[in-house]
């Protein structure tokens, strides 16, 4: 405690025989790497600066937005919600099947789970974007791509917290129906999902609002959706139009995100 | 109807089982006294291979059961259980929860879609009739109280018409009146059905009212085996080499408690028939070991 005049300065005891050293080390050493890195990314302060007036200029050129255009935006706005909705559901039934083996207690063995882990590591792990990429040039442009990229990023997603939740349940039940020589799935029927509904409902109304959110991004690389007009219309210079592509896609999302978050506290709310 | 011999169980350098010979004869309430980590619990897992022993033979009505899963599934068949924590899944419903208890026997695919064998429907609603729960049927069984829970555990076991029950201190987590109806439905399901029933307790006064036979275990050997008015001090001084512990002080000197123990031993039967429900005061046991 270090007295201040009035005030007292309450910091933890220096420790150990480096003293204060060590964090003074530490201070300089966390500077280096924030300098490091502002060289490599060419932070610049003064290059924000200047950018300035580009800026403003971009926003002036997007102002006031084409309302007009929302009309042709009706359409891609829709299939956004189709790709959502259909990248959430095939997402669900490529993870429902790999979680149970992915979660430590269900698991048969530990070398199932170990390798189902990483299987569901390697598809999140993979962005969207760079997913929805590979299917455009496989099965061609559209949404069915962005469909595609939803449903296995997805999947790598709730296949984890899917098996993360089987792993918090309680045991109890499914030893007791094991002791009744009921099957593995009868045992997974009746011991875990009864356990696990409440939680993986809030994950796939959350996976749907974060879906929602890729969707609208996925039309830049090709993949559908409403990316696509506003990936267009930039081409074209019309940042009017750019304008309300960027505002129908900030009312979808906060939309979705209102919705499902009440959803989620709704069920919550139901599953004590 | 069940022949154990030479059971041992080791965990790394801990013997939980040490060379264990025990026959359980059909129709028999056996109560399996001793105190945490004397084996009980491991012994009882041991008989429907929850815990695979790691030498010896156990029969159960003259069949020794084969490890795969065909065996393991006969073996449970037959063999019903019930637990301290009831284990009952919380959010099903009371007829589903006694239901669980047939789902070995009915078609597996159907029942993975909620169809059930109408006789099935019907031997469960029979059991939740038998542990008096028919009325809450339909209620989730995460709205029961502790006792009701445990009754579900219970119709879940009878469910299985089984030929033995194995209950693994079924009443370690409930009141004394709630214990003692607990284990009074226990009992007549027994005697009702002629179910064999193997019942680890820790409270030596429920041993002595409920059990018709009494086995005391500590440090994984069998160190009694007789009628609980058999249970004298030195007796409980054997399967208690520690002390009895009560639930009120830590530590009483444990020839006190003995003294009580036997006193105890003495009255009880008549006790529990003489001191009306009104009294629940009176009711409550002498005292009460290792109070989980």
């Amino acid at each position: 405690m270090i007295a201040v005049g009035r005030y007292n300065l309450l910091v933890g005891a220096s420790s150990g025989n480096a003293g204060w050293w060590k964090y003074a080390v530490a201070a300089v050493a966390g500077v280096g790497v924030f300098w490091w890195a502002a060289i490599g990314s060419q932070v610049s302060a003064t290059e924000l600066v200047k950018g300035m007036p580009w800026i403003a200029d971009f926003l002036s050129r997007m102002f006031p937005p084409n309302w007009e255009f929302a009309k042709k935006l009706v359409k891609p706005a829709i299939e956004t919600i189709q790709i959502a909705i259909w990248g959430t559901l095939l997402a669900i039934i490529l993870a429902v099947p790999v979680c149970f083996l992915a979660a430590r207690n269900i698991s048969p063995n530990l070398a199932v789970f170990h390798f189902m882990r990483q299987v569901l590591n390697i598809m999140r792990g993979i962005n969207e974007i760079i997913l929805a990429l590979i299917f455009v040039a496989a099965v061609g442009l559209g949404p069915f791509p962005g469909v595609l990229a939803l449903g296995l990023h997805g999947a790598g997603m709730l296949g984890k917290f899917f098996a993360e939740s089987i792993e918090d349940i309680d045991q109890g039940p499914i030893e007791a129906l094991r002791a009744t020589g009921a099957g593995p799935i009868q045992t997974i029927i009746f011991g875990v999902i009864p356990q696990v509904v409440t939680a993986w409902i809030a994950v796939i109304l959350y996976r749907f609002e974060t879906n929602l959110r890729q969707a609208t991004v996925l039309g830049m690389v090709g993949a559908g959706g409403i990316g696509f007009e506003l990936v267009g219309s930039m081409k074209l210079f019309q940042y009017q139009d750019t304008a309300t592509c960027i505002l129908v896609i900030v009312a979808m999302v906060m939309t979705a995100d209102y919705v499902s978050s009440k959803l989620r506290a709704w069920i919550q709310q139901g599953a004590h | 109807m069940i022949e154990i011999r030479n059971l041992s169980k080791r965990y790394g350098d801990f013997e939980a089982l040490h060379h264990i010979d025990l026959s359980v004869s059909k129709g028999e309430f056996l109560v399996i006294l001793g105190a945490s980590g004397a084996g009980k619990s491991t012994l009882l897992r041991c008989i429907n291979h929850l815990t695979e022993p790691t030498t010896g033979e156990i029969r159960v009505d003259g069949e020794v059961t084969r490890g795969d899963r065909a065996g393991l599934r006969r073996v449970r068949r037959s063999v019903a259980m019930i637990f301290q924590h009831y284990n009952v899944v919380p959010r099903l419903t009371v007829l589903k929860n006694a239901l669980t208890g047939r789902l070995s026997a009915m078609p597996a695919v159907l029942s993975w879609f909620q169809m059930f064998p109408a006789e099935d429907v019907a031997i469960a609603r029979e059991s939740l009739r038998r542990v008096g729960l028919e009325a809450k049927a339909d209620v989730r069984t995460d709205k029961l109280s502790g006792g009701q829970k445990q009754r579900v555990g219970i119709a879940r076991a009878l469910a299985q018409r089984p030929k033995v029950i194995l209950a693994d201190e079924p009443v370690a987590s409930l009141d004394p009146k709630t214990s003692r109806s607990v284990l009074g439905c226990l009992r007549e399901a027994s005697r009702e059905s002629g179910i064999t029933v193997i019942c680890n307790l820790h409270q030596v006064d429920y041993a002595i009212e409920f059990g018709e036979r009494i086995v005391g275990v500590a440090g994984g050997r069998i160190v009694f085996d007789g009628k609980p008015d058999e249970l004298t001090e030195e007796v409980l001084h054997r399967i208690y080499p520690e002390g009895v512990e009560t639930s009120e002080t830590d530590a009483v000197p444990a020839a006190q408690v003995k003294q009580t123990a036997a006193a105890y031993a003495v009255t009880s039967a008549a006790t529990s028939r003489l001191v009306p429900a009104t009294a629940p005061a009176m009711r409550q046991p002498a005292f009460e070991l290792e109070k989980s």
